[in-house]
């Protein structure tokens, strides 16, 4: 077990690494900018001309499939990398079942296809 | 116990890269795109044909005042650019060099599970350009959020599943093993793989021309619209690492990383020349093509790119079982 | 394929020659430009010539041109002959700043004492230095190109015959 996660040490390392650069670059920033404060400065941006209603706006549902369809086939990746590399040991058992499942999926994304979500955004 | 010293200089010396290596990709990409529009791009910066432009654009950067809006999610807002930025340095650990005059392999850490940790290390970077659109609290920012987030979803799977293709084909996931494991002719059965593999990492980056959401002419600059100073230099600085990370990907994964004459010694050098020659190509595909429309991009990602990695899987099964 | 990605691969083939010719970006202000003869730069006054007739800052469409002048009597040289009097220019400003280069004052001017030059660097770092005073218009005068030749075979001028014919009295 410990010599497993050896090689994550240096992952655990990098990660602090990009906090306390991305902190840095902050840091320096905040050191070395200006403070000017204006009420025009902290107004939403719309243009240039004076923002009207919330922050947020009602957007169409339309959004949700790409998301859905992503899960989908991101679980069916998630299944797919074990899968491949020990493909070449277990055979073609393995490849047809492997096909079958995929094969499955598909015919969920032709359906999404043929009844149209995927067209127009 | 891992030598931590070990550990830490790697860790140093992937941050020098990290920070060097895509002011290298910009200046390039200043450069090569000027002349390909029959200019001369940045001359002064430096003396020497403008090499310290970037430098110059940081220092500029660095002393800009941040403006948070007061309508904007605070902390979310602050903390985007950071959720940009630090996925990538983490994504290059993993991303092997080669060897070094006979030293073995130059590379941050040889993870068995390579391949698989750098796309995920990715995927985390999209959440910088959401919390950035989302938190602005500004309509703009919004509806780019929600076309990034449609955008990098749709793509995120042809990409995964063209790397999966080779991963198939090497018989591991480790980067360093698939560089190893790979041979010449892969360039012919895993080239549909490679295609969709780099378009889809173009619009992972959102670069022109699949940079809708950020368009200028559409949505003011999406997403970013209410960002300047620092936390904007940061996530164009987040843009252009993750170009070099592409490129290095595509390298390792398709191009066979260090293969070539004296690999033993230099193999580094070609790791490095071929990954310089395919961020040229992401800024040549720039500067020659316009922009997709919203639409377009999306469809373009269900429609062509994930039928095609299945096509690619399906052949590279086939080549591997048979 | 071909067929399909066609347009693709010629914007790929356009944008690389572009890469491999050689940039049109002149390089000033490391090269100087090369400007046509005659091109308009700073308009240039020789006060020599000068009446005061006013019509430059009548017509001027900017109304950039300030003139101040007054007369001075000039007395006879021959016998019960007429004293002469003559405008001395005090002031001619043009103030470069609402000058449009419409070359109109230029055109209206009867005894041609205004001129274009092809000088353009007079950029200054305070609006009121751009209106050039007189002392500053003269010194542009040196700047002027010479004027075009005649053609072959063609009269030389009145002005000319008439000067020459009075360099060789006086001789």
């Amino acid at each position: 077990m410990d010599a497993y996660l050896d090689d994550y040490t240096a992952v655990g390392v990098i990660i602090l690494a990009g906090i306390v650069l991305a902190a840095g670059m902050l840091g320096v920033n905040r050191l070395m900018r200006p403070r000017v404060a204006a009420r025009e400065k902290q107004l939403t941006y719309e243009s240039g001309v004076d923002p009207v209603g919330a922050g947020w706006a009602q957007s169409t549902v339309r959004y949700y499939v790409y998301a859905f369809l992503y899960v989908i086939f991101a679980v069916d990746a998630v299944f797919l990398f074990p899968w491949a590399v020990v493909l070449e040991d277990i055979g073609r058992a393995a490849a047809v079942e492997m096909g079958i499942f995929i094969g499955i999926l598909v015919v969920g994304l032709a359906y999404a296809w043929r009844k149209g979500v995927l067209s127009w955004t | 116990m891992p030598d931590v010293v070990d550990v830490v200089l790697r860790c140093v010396l992937v941050l020098a890269v990290f920070m060097v290596l895509p002011l290298v990709i910009g200046q390039m990409e200043h450069k090569a795109m000027a002349h390909m529009q029959s200019r001369v791009g940045p001359m002064a910066a430096g003396g020497f044909h403008g090499w310290a432009q970037l430098l110059a654009d940081g220092v500029k950067f660095v002393q800009k005042e941040s403006i948070t809006p007061v309508a904007a999610d605070r902390r979310v807002f602050e903390l985007a650019p950071a959720v940009a930025l630090a996925p990538y340095l983490v994504a290059l650990l993993a991303i092997p060099l080669g060897p070094f005059f006979g030293q073995g392999n130059l590379i941050g850490q040889d993870l068995d599970l390579g391949l698989f940790f750098v796309l995920a290390a990715m995927s985390v970077g999209v959440l910088g350009t959401l919390m950035g659109g989302l938190g602005s609290g500004n309509k703009y920012s919004y509806i780019g959020g929600m076309r990034v987030a449609a955008q990098l979803m749709s793509y995120e799977l042809p990409m995964v599943l063209a790397a999966a293709s080779v991963a198939m084909a090497a018989g591991t996931l480790s980067l360093v093993g698939i560089a190893q494991q790979w041979e010449p002719w892969w360039l012919i059965t895993q080239l549909p793989g490679l295609i969709v593999f780099f378009v889809a990492g173009l619009a992972e980056l959102q670069r022109p021309p699949f940079d809708a959401p950020l368009a200028d002419a559409e949505l003011v600059m999406g997403p970013l619209t209410e960002y300047g100073g620092m936390r904007f230099a940061m996530f164009l600085l987040a843009e252009y690492a993750g170009i070099l990370v592409l490129s290095a990907l595509t390298t390792v994964l398709f191009l066979g990383g260090w293969a070539g004459p004296f690999s033993d010694h230099i193999g580094w050098l070609w790791t490095l020349v071929k990954v310089m020659a395919v961020a040229f190509l992401v800024i040549w595909a720039r500067v020659a093509y316009p922009r997709l429309r919203e639409d377009q991009v999306n469809s373009l990602a269900w429609k062509v790119l994930v039928p095609v990695a299945l096509a690619q899987i399906t052949l590279t099964t086939v080549l591997v079982v048979a | 394929m071909s067929m399909f990605g066609k347009g693709l691969l010629q914007g790929l083939k356009v944008t690389f020659k572009n890469l491999t010719r050689r940039s049109v970006t002149a390089h000033y202000p490391d090269v100087q430009p090369d400007l046509p003869p005659r091109s308009r730069g700073v308009i240039a006054l020789q006060e020599e010539n000068c009446t005061s007739c006013m019509l430059c800052a009548r017509e001027c469409p900017s109304w950039c041109i300030t003139i101040d002048s007054h007369k001075e009597t000039i007395p006879a040289t021959t016998e019960g002959g007429r004293d002469r009097s003559q405008n001395v220019l005090d002031t001619f400003d043009i103030d470069y700043s609402l000058c449009m280069y419409c070359s109109i004052c230029i055109e209206v001017c009867p005894f041609d004492a205004l001129h274009w030059s092809p000088e353009f660097a007079y950029a200054e770092g305070d609006i009121v230095d751009l209106t050039h005073d007189m002392n500053r218009l003269r010194e542009w005068m040196w700047t002027v190109p010479a004027p075009q030749a005649l053609d072959p075979g063609a009269e030389p001028s009145k002005e000319l015959a008439a000067y020459e014919a009075a360099a060789e009295e006086s001789e």
